[in-house]
């Protein structure tokens, strides 16, 4: 390819993936922010479109939960009515803090499971494991329908964990446990196998050994037919491809 | 019986000199100074006191007139009865050159290095037992009568083209005759023998009953004729591996695969078998109706040890390495969804199943002598024989397994990479319970064999854990606690079978008591 040709190339992809971004991203979703924290400018929302809160456990939620969390990032709470929570939660993460900090706790009643997703420096700490061990503990509260108290939860467990503080993680611990047990066993029992591995003495060794040297055969060779053919080496082909934009955090989800 | 000429003690071989002392008033004398009377009077018997053990029927022959205390095959101290009788004369006997004290410190040094050995294995006291024994070995002469013709294909690159040449190779076998040299005696297992061989010829001497002298015999009960296919069959290897190193690497040589049509090939036959002596020391640990060996080269130094394991030592050592794993999994914030748990549960399972089967075939093979032609008889020794031929020895596969069975299932995670934890999780323990089926199914053989009755339940414990896995992954619950608890009855009864493998291992590193009432063969005819 000409210099030419690839300063071309290379000057259209950028040009490309701007234009084709305009069809596909999706258009950002206009929510109002329900506080704004005046040190950090990272903003709180609550979008319950299922009504699962009443006023009063919104503002307590708000109030009590997810202002302080504004301290590390932007924090929403949404209820939805999805097939994927996962994916849901990740578009509003998206949609409001673009892939800055902040982090969602999102109850689907479509997919019947609550997902947390968060991003930017946030996401550092509520990590996908952290996401799902805290939608594992919460989710209960969900399949009561305590939907306030599986929110005021969530984001509890959420800023204790930001502020450096540890939560309970009891079923990691007891699966921990029951797998360290018997992988300890299965490696213990591995080692001991195969150190009684006892060497065989092989055949070859056995006769040199019996007849006081290596018994060799004269051998007479004659060649009936040789065939020649050029050799032709395989190679793996080459491919590559670029990915576009969108979502770069993470989190995890639970059934309730 | 030899007779020091100054103070009339008994002679014993000092193996440092290779020569007879007395350990009385420290003579010493050529063994060539005791001719062996036998040879004088051209015959092929010699004279010798069989020593029989009234509880496994062992016979170990010595040239002394000291009394035997103890049975080195079974383990039993008690006087054993003694007769004189005349013995088929080895032609060669290569004499003690390991002293007792340089192969005390051989098996110390070997039981330190297993982590958990019985501590009384490295006991002085123990050590102490050890026996000095002349293990009989027939040789078995391969002669051919034909120059067999042989086809190779070598193939190989050079200067960018592929090269496929084909030769007829025609090695000169007359006037060629190969050893194989086979264990005579019913006592000693070919696993063992296999394990301390080679004896050198370059250390064999021409046989004199007076290199027995302090030293015990043991007796050849074992047919030559039952190691013919064996010993025609690794003739045969030799001279194709001979033939193959005569081209480039990878040469391959055409050869009928009918074992029968191969040998005529060949001109395959047996031209001469004889007998030799070979030093072995000889140490038995006995607990309950279980035995130990402990059995040294006493030519070279080379052993075989069957270490049990102190199963108390090693449930601390899992312990120790559980917690540990533990600790690991905690400080390292590693999250494992239930699912996920549940699904490394039921691979745990698979695994602890799979070995459960590896131990319970080499147990049944154990203790059925299914590897040792010298202890078998009837039907068994025929497919033996015939197996032998066809297929040579048994190979251990445990490592190509598991490795077969962790690669399999990461290649399933890597194709399900992406899709939610359930489904993986459904997949890989449906694909768990349907091979442990098949595990359970392919051992059925091996488990008529076994005669430990508890393994055969205890071998169905790990199958019972994947299809809990799978049950429960299948019924898909909301809740997690169901998961977990899942995963824990599938784990607990893993560990519950792990713990039973472990203990039935020492059945692996143990023998039963064995029974020689019936012995005959390579003796039989001697003095008739």
């Amino acid at each position: 390819m000409s210099e030419h040709k690839t300063m071309a190339v290379l000057l259209a992809m950028p040009l490309i993936t701007l234009l084709s971004s305009a069809f596909f991203v999706r258009p950002a979703l206009a929510y109002d922010a329900l506080y704004e924290n005046p040190d950090t400018g990272y903003e709180a929302y609550i979008i319950d479109d299922e009504d699962l809160l009443t006023e009063d456990e919104e503002e307590a939620l708000l109030n009590d939960h997810m202002i302080p969390i504004t301290e590390y990032g932007g924090v929403s709470f949404v209820t939805s009515s999805s097939d994927n929570a996962e994916k849901t939660a990740a578009d509003y993460c998206y949609d409001l803090f673009d892939n800055d900090s902040g982090t969602t706790l999102l109850i689907d009643m479509g997919d019947r499971k609550i997902s947390i997703m968060s991003s930017g420096e946030i996401y550092k700490t509520i990590n996908k494991s952290y996401g799902s061990i805290i939608t594992d503990n919460i989710y209960k509260y969900a399949t009561n329908e305590e939907y306030a108290e599986c929110a005021e939860k969530g984001f509890e467990q959420i800023r204790t964990k930001l502020e450096g503080g540890r939560i309970a993680e009891p079923m990691r611990y007891i699966s921990n446990f029951f797998m360290a047990v018997v992988f300890a066993l299965i490696f213990n029992f591995l080692y001991v196998w195969f150190l009684k591995g006892k060497v065989t003495v092989d055949s070859e060794a056995l006769i040199a050994a019996a007849a006081g040297a290596v018994i060799g055969t004269a051998v007479s060779k004659n060649l009936v037919s040789s065939h020649k053919t050029r050799h032709t080496s395989s190679s793996g082909g080459h491919s590559g491809g670029g990915g576009g934009g969108g979502f770069s955090g993470g989190g995890g989800s639970h059934s309730f | 019986m030899y007779k020091c000429k100054s103070c009339g003690g008994d002679l014993v071989l000092n193996i440092a000199g290779q020569e007879l002392k007395c350990p009385f008033c420290g003579s010493t004398y050529p063994v060539s100074d005791y001719q062996d009377a036998s040879e004088l009077k051209q015959q092929d018997t010699y004279e010798t006191t069989i020593y029989t053990c009234s509880q496994c029927g062992a016979e170990i022959s010595t040239t002394d007139s000291t009394a035997v205390t103890f049975c080195s095959f079974c383990g039993t101290e008690a006087n054993l009865s003694g007769r004189l009788s005349q013995e088929r004369r080895p032609r060669f006997i290569i004499p003690f050159l390991q002293t007792k004290e340089q192969c005390k410190a051989i098996y110390s040094e070997h039981a330190k290095k297993q982590p958990y050995a019985p501590k009384e294995f490295t006991s002085p006291e123990f050590l102490e037992n050890f026996r000095g024994i002349y293990i009989p070995f027939w040789e078995l002469n391969v002669g051919f009568t034909k120059n067999p013709e042989m086809n190779v294909t070598v193939k190989y690159t050079s200067g960018g083209y592929d090269y496929t040449d084909q030769y007829v190779a025609n090695p000169d076998l007359h006037d060629t005759k190969i050893p194989i040299p086979q264990d005579a005696s019913s006592s000693f297992d070919d696993e063992i023998s296999s394990q301390i061989s080679p004896f050198n010829k370059e250390d064999m001497k021409d046989f004199n009953p007076a290199y027995l002298a302090g030293f015990f015999a043991d007796t050849a009960d074992v047919d030559a004729e039952i190691y013919t296919e064996k010993a025609i069959s690794m003739a045969q290897d030799h001279v194709i591996s001979n033939v193959k190193s005569q081209f480039k690497a990878g040469a391959k040589v055409s050869l009928p695969s009918d074992p029968v049509q191969k040998a005529v090939m060949f001109g395959s036959r047996l031209e001469e078998t004889h007998l030799n002596l070979f030093p072995v020391w000889f140490l038995t640990w006995r607990k309950g109706d279980r035995l130990a060996y402990g059995v040294i080269n006493g030519e070279t130094g080379k052993i075989s040890a069957d270490i049990p394991v102190d199963v108390g030592r090693f449930l601390r050592t899992s312990a120790i390495i559980a917690l540990i794993l533990f600790v690991i999994s905690c400080i390292a914030s590693i999250l494992i969804l239930p699912a996920t748990v549940l699904m490394i549960s039921s691979l745990a399972a698979l695994i602890v199943h799979y070995l459960y089967r590896q131990e319970i075939i080499s147990i049944a093979d154990r203790d059925s002598h299914a590897n040792d032609l010298g202890a078998l008889s009837g039907k068994e020794l025929e497919n033996a024989r015939m197996g032998m031929l066809k297929n040579g020895a048994k190979k251990d596969n445990t490592i190509t397994m598991i490795t077969g069975i962790i690669v399999f299932f990461a290649a399933a995670l890597f194709v399900l990479h992406g899709a939610p934890a359930r489904t993986q999780s459904l997949i890989v323990c449906f694909a768990d319970c349907v091979t442990g089926i098949v595990l359970q199914v392919t051992s059925a053989k091996h488990l008529i064999k076994l005669k430990a009755g508890g393994m055969k339940l205890i071998f169905f414990l790990p199958l019972i854990a994947e299809i809990i896995a799978f049950l429960v992954v299948m019924s898909a619950p909301v809740y997690d606690w169901v998961y977990y608890a899942g995963s824990a009855i599938a784990l607990a009864i893993s560990a519950i079978a792990s713990i039973s493998m472990i203990k039935q291992y020492n059945l692996l590193t143990t023998r039963p008591i064995p029974e020689f009432h019936n012995r005959e063969g390579g003796n039989k005819d001697v003095g008739a």
